[in-house]
């Protein structure tokens, strides 16, 4: 067993060693350094705090992006993360997933982490979502297996659907009206975004993006408003994904997107360069330049 | 000759199993049953199939932008649903938000059928299912409130 913390090396290490015996703060760059590149971000609503994943690590921001501080992740044998998912029902809620890691839930925003894995195959599980409105209820996406729901937390898992389309990078669940069930998911997939309702009853195209997608976000006061980060830029949506148009893109390399209540759009790119868009991306401001 | 005993066995050990998986839960009333059957006949094949297997090309949508009636057999995903939400779909209709029209493509029949009727062809509709559809219904159906009314 070994912390990621272990996984601090050569250049990587100096460079934060450095950075933090002068106080200066962990640079992007630094931090992709030693950490790999940004895989994951998340909104915590009952915080306002802003959450990033690399492979090895996680962290939080209270102030929009300008700083951020470590999360203590507990042992793990060469698991990576590859998805996070921040509760909007419950507070303090919160789940990371990844290859060689399963499911890792804390209730205590990231305090303490427990291990969800009874009921999945295997701990190969690419992606996580948390439901909108039901605090027990989350999505899991197991490589080669399937999407699979718990109802309980992650105590136990439930086989939903055995395709993965192709291959989801990012699950969202929304509340997004006209449902037969309690929702949406939508799903950033090689093929472009896809949506089902979460019955599971019909995976659809949302739209023709036409490009593989690389993450997807939505307005929590108007879900059907979607954003979606691609090999071709970023686009919205205004109808649920039917309908997309391009925004302007604050760089090439937006590896994830997530949505602030307040009406922030936030893009960070792997490097972790993050950006703001007050107006749903048709302007941005670099957070942390 | 112990290869034929061997064969039969796992055979026998199969039909078990599939047995005890349909009796997991509670038996389909006969009557209820043929009911729903004359009430599926009599509303829903025009549009579902005779056979339940749902319109043709029933994934995609149609030279209207709406998705055709979906299949309620094993092939389809009316297992996926509770008994209310069965309940509640029959009796107050339902829109594929991105269909292309604004009408109601699953019909209400809230005013055309009773509530025992609309029950009656929610069984009916079950014994479609596979065991292992039927079971997930039946857990799906468990953690949600009864069909109303």
């Amino acid at each position: 067993m070994r912390r990621f913390d272990d996984l601090f090396r050569g250049v990587g290490a100096a460079t934060l060693l450095v950075a933090l015996l002068f106080g200066i703060g962990t640079a992007p760059a630094a931090e992709k350094s030693v950490h790999g590149g940004v895989v994951a971000l998340a909104y915590d609503s009952h915080t306002d705090a802003l959450l990033k994943a690399y492979p090895h690590a996680l962290y939080r921001s209270d102030d929009g992006g300008k700083s951020w501080r470590k999360i203590t992740l507990p042992a793990v044998e060469d698991g990576e993360i590859a998805s996070l998912a921040n509760s909007s029902a419950i507070k303090g809620v919160m789940y990371i997933a990844g290859r060689g890691l399963g499911v890792l839930r804390t209730d205590d925003g990231g305090k303490t982490w427990v291990e969800r894995n009874d009921g999945l195959p295997n701990r190969a599980v690419v992606a996580i979502a948390a439901h909108t409105t039901q605090p027990d209820t989350v999505y899991a996406v197991a490589q080669d297996s399937g999407v699979y729901r718990s109802q309980d937390g992650g105590k136990t898992w439930r086989l939903m659907d055995r395709s993965s389309q192709g291959g989801i990078r990012q699950l969202i669940h929304s509340n997004m009206a006209g449902s037969m069930q309690t929702g949406w998911l939508f799903a950033a997939t090689p093929k472009g975004v896809r949506r089902v309702m979460d019955c599971f009853c019909l995976w659809q195209d949302a739209g023709a993006l036409g490009s593989p997608a690389r993450s997807v976000a939505f307005d929590s006061r108007q879900p059907a408003h979607i954003f979606a980060a691609t090999e071709k830029g970023l686009f919205r949506s205004a109808d649920g994904g039917e309908n997309w148009t391009q925004m302007k893109s604050p760089s090439s390399k937006i590896s994830a997107l997530a949505f602030a209540p307040s009406g922030i759009l936030y893009a960070i790119t792997v490097d972790g360069a993050l950006f703001q868009s007050a107006d749903q991306g048709d302007a941005w401001n670099q957070v942390n330049a | 000759m112990h290869k034929l005993m061997i064969g039969a066995m796992i055979t026998a050990a199969g039909y078990i199993a599939i047995a005890r998986a349909a009796d997991d839960f509670p038996p389909l009333n006969p009557q209820v049953v043929n009911s729903g059957r004359e009430v599926y006949r009599q509303y829903c094949a025009s549009c579902h199939g005779a056979k339940a297997e749902g319109a043709p090309n029933w994934q995609k949508r149609d030279e209207h932008g709406e998705l055709p009636a979906p299949p309620h057999n094993a092939e389809g995903h009316t297992w996926r649903h509770s008994d209310a939400m069965l309940y509640d779909m029959i009796s107050k209709g339902l829109r594929d938000p991105f269909n292309k029209t604004t009408r109601l493509t699953m019909p209400a029949f809230a005013d055309v059928l009773s509530p025992e009727q609309i029950r009656a062809v929610i069984t009916y509709l079950k014994t479609l299912w596979t065991p292992e559809q039927r079971q997930f219904q039946a857990e799906e159906s468990g953690s949600q409130p009864p069909m109303k009314p």
